[in-house]
This record gives structure tokens, sequence and C-alpha cells, in this order.
């Protein structure tokens, strides 16, 4: 069954993937469609799509795949090439057919971003396309932001959190290492406390283990990565950043001191993150704007009638949350990037924290001073 | 501040090892005797893992979604790397592969759904 039905499903995937590559040369070939900071994800696209072509070919061509006993493996193999084939497209090339005037202008943003922070890799280009919230592609090299974010200043600081996931991404590079260090020893940390926990006796249930259990396994997937872009992005945006994240919780999360038990977390609790964001505003110049912060972060928790309970103080502990910030500034500091100053004169972090200072200023205001200031973002805003 | 990179990330570290992975079994189970190249991303894991917590985070990942899958004790990790790099994989090292190969693509189809959100 398999072989006819690779014979016909390949040749239509090889025809989809012809497809592909006409519609991106069809934007190459009007430059006001793709213009050239575009055009490394195209040779992205285009790369990758010829590389699934001869994959394609292999699946019908390699003479090994003619043995009943390896037919597994050659479902497998189609599997993730119709995966790949089909990321390409919604994505990738999703992104180079409609390059749009708000995409040219983030990119040029993040450039601008790269530069004032001597961000070490080569920025990611933004599409304004994002159906969810800030996404990083780093195999594309691609940023996605929603459509309209574009027109206001207080998520932007976000993006240089989506900066740091390419940076712990990044492979072979030992100029990014030492951050790739800190979010190594930060798990270390944080899987050395679930064990420690697991280790002492009497503590309670199976619940409890089968808890311990997910928290190690999250530490791994995902909250170690997400405490340290955290720490990038305040490290490298200062008091903004932390700001964005009290935005954020307030508009659409949940519990902040909920430790998800779910075995694929992604996310620490929002707590736990503005935590060591409030830590190392304090290790820069920023002291008393973390009082600030923690004023009003404390504030909306009450208001919102949110409180630490026991899994969270038992999970994140704030000497282990403070040893990752120590981490992850000795990492920032070592790969080279401008640590957030207010003296630093860099026009997009000015702009983005003043943007919080008038929010809280005169918050009656704001509206209009964005809408009269967002042009140093989007020129044509 | 999606997941999206998260999954992303994970999800080209599960797609370079599951191709890593097949093609070594493609080799070992149609008799042909596979080169260093083809040998070594699956021994270079096997070994990071006999001491997973100093390991790279896409290492110590990697690890995690084996051990939810069911992956071998530590004990068989020395034999696995020893019996790989001196060309002499046994049934059971070739069972242990497929095993991994069937984790990584149950992994796959897992994270695919979650990037479409279906």
């Amino acid at each position: 069954m398999l072989d006819a039905y690779l014979v016909g499903s390949v040749g239509q995937l090889m025809e989809r993937a012809r497809h592909l590559q006409a519609s991106i040369s069809r934007q190459l070939a009007v430059v006001k469609n793709l213009p050239p900071e575009f055009h490394a994800l195209a040779q992205t696209c285009r790369n990758e799509v010829n590389n699934l072509v001869v994959d394609l070919g292999s699946l019908l061509s390699d003479p090994r795949f003619q043995s009943p006993d390896l037919q597994s493996i050659r479902l497998r193999a189609y599997k993730r090439i119709i995966e790949e084939l089909d990321f390409l497209e919604l994505v990738g090339v999703a992104t180079l057919i409609r390059v749009n005037d708000e995409d040219r202008s983030m990119t040029k943003v993040v450039g601008v971003i790269a530069g004032e922070i001597n961000y070490p890799l080569i920025p990611p280009v933004v599409s304004c396309q994002s159906q969810g919230y800030f996404q990083a592609f780093p195999s594309l090299n691609l940023l996605s932001i929603p459509q309209k974010e574009v027109y206001f200043l207080l998520h932007l600081p976000d993006l240089y959190h989506e900066l740091a996931h390419f940076i712990l991404t990044e492979r072979n590079n030992p100029t990014v290492e030492p951050f790739q260090d800190a979010l190594k020893r930060s798990i270390m940390v944080g899987r050395g406390h679930v064990a420690d926990l697991m280790n002492k006796e009497g503590r309670g249930t199976k619940g409890f283990a089968n808890r311990l259990t997910a928290w190690d396994g999250n530490w791994v997937s995902g909250w170690g990565i997400e405490l340290c872009c955290d720490l990038f992005a305040v490290l490298a945006c200062g008091p903004a950043f932390a700001w964005s994240h009290l935005h954020l919780c307030a508009k659409r999360a949940g519990d902040p001191f909920l430790v998800d038990n779910a075995p694929d977390s992604t996310h620490p609790p929002d707590a736990a993150r503005m935590f060591v964001m409030l830590e190392a505003l304090g290790m820069l110049e920023y002291a008393a704007d973390a009082l600030a912060i923690e004023e009003k972060w404390n504030q909306l928790l009450g208001q919102a009638g949110y409180r630490q309970n026991p899994d969270y103080t038992i999970c994140f502990p704030h000497a282990l949350l403070t040893l990752i910030v120590s981490y992850a500034f000795a990492g920032y500091q070592s790969i080279g990037c401008a640590p957030s100053s207010r003296a630093s004169g860099a026009k997009t972090h000015d702009l983005f924290n003043e943007a919080w200072h008038r929010f809280w200023d005169a918050p009656e205001r704001y509206a209009q001073w964005e809408k009269a200031n967002r042009v140093a973002v989007f020129p044509g805003g | 501040m999606s997941d999206t990179a998260i999954v992303t990330g994970g999800y080209q570290d599960v797609r370079i090892l599951a191709k890593s992975v097949d093609r070594l079994l493609l080799d070992l189970k149609s008799g042909r005797n596979p080169d260093e190249k083809t040998i070594e991303p699956v021994v270079e894991l096997v070994e990071a893992l006999l001491d997973e917590k100093s390991a790279a985070a896409s290492t110590q990942f990697l690890g995690l979604l084996w051990r939810r899958r069911g992956r071998p004790d530590y004990s068989r990790f020395n034999e696995m790397a020893s019996e790989l790099r001196e060309h002499r994989a046994s049934p059971n090292t070739v069972k242990d592969l497929e095993d991994l190969a069937s984790a990584l693509d149950q992994e796959r189809a897992d994270i695919s759904q979650r990037m479409r959100g279906v």
C-alpha cells in the first residue's frame, strides 16, 4: 500500500514545493515587494524547500526503502518532510508573499534595537501577521507580532525577550555560549532544587511526588528558558520590560502564583518572572524603579485577590530565583551586550521607557502622547 | 511572549535527532555498516545523557522527552554507545533505537499539534 501511496503523494508534494519556489521568485522579481532585508529569509526558504525535494525523491529512489522491514522508517521520514513543508509554507513563505510597510518598519526597529544593545547575531526580520502574541521562529530568523502592535509602544519591550530566544537556540557559536551557559546553570539549579525536595523524606503524598516530577521536566522544557529570556530583556531594556510584563498580566494572565503541573508547561508563574525582573533592575541602576513597579504589582495582586500558595513558595524560593538572576547577569555581560542605562542615549530603549513614564505620569493623556510620538518607531504611523 | 519559540526550538531539536536516528536505523536494519558521520550524532546524545544534568539545555530536553516515553536505564547507555562506536550494534540496541525513533515521532506529532493550535 505504502509504495503506491507514496508515488502519488510525493509527486503531488513536489509540485507543491515548486509552487512555493515560484511564489518566492515572483516576490523577488519585484523589488518593492521584497526589500533586501527579507532576502535572507527568502534564501533560507528556497534552500529548505530544495532540501525537502531531495528528501522526497529519496523516499522513492533509495533501494533500501523497498524492504518491507523498513517501511516504518520510510513513513516517519515522509511525515517529517510534510511537517517541514507545511511550516515553510505557513510561516516562511506566508511572510514573504505579504511583506508590507509595517513589516519593514518593525524589521528596521529590531535592527536598531540590535545595534543599540550590541546584539551578537543577525537580527531577525519581523512579520506583523501573528495570530497569537509575539512569536519567534529561530530556524527562519523570523519574529512575528500582532498586526497593530506596531502602532503602540507599551508591549514593544517584549521584542527584547524574543531576541533572547534566538541567542538560546543558536548553535556552534562561542560568542553566545556564556548566555547559553547561564540557561544551563539555571536549569541545573532549578532541577537541583526539585531533586532536594524529592530527597526530603516524609514530604508527602504521591500527588506531591508527581508534581515534583512535573516540575523537574518543566525546568527543562521551558521555565529556565523563559526566565533567562525575561532577564535578557530587562537587562537590555530596563524598567520598560517589567512594566510590559505587568501590563500583560493585568490584561491577560490568570493567577500569577499558579505553578503549572502539566508535563509540557513552558512558562513559570508570572510572580516568579516579575521577581527576577525586579532583582535584575536592582542590579542595574533602577532600584527606585524596581520599588515603583513592585508597589504597583502588589496593588494589582491585592486588587485581583491573588496570593501565594504553598506550591509556589516551595517551588520558587527567592534564593533560587536570585541565583538565576546572577547567572543571567553574568552571561549577559559576557556576551558583550550593552546593559540598559538611562545615560545610554539609545533612542528606542529611551522611547520605550519614556512611554511607560508618560503612561503613569498622566494616564489620561497617554494615548494622545503615544500617537504623537510613535512616529519615532513607525514613521508612517 | 508566546511559547512558540520554545515549541519551535524544541521541534528543531526533535526533527534533527529523529532524522539522525532514522538514518542510523536505516543502515543498521538494511545490513549496511553506518559511517562515523551517521553514528556520531546518536552516540553524542546517548553519552551526554550519562551526565544529563550538566548537559546542554537542548540535550536535557531530548533526554526528558525520551524519559517520558520510556527510555532505557542509564546502565544501557554505556552499552549502546560502546556498541555503536565499535560498529557491533546488538538487537537490543537496535530495539532501543527503534523505541527512541517512535518516541521522537510521537513528540513530533504532539509538537505539531501544539504549533497548529488544534
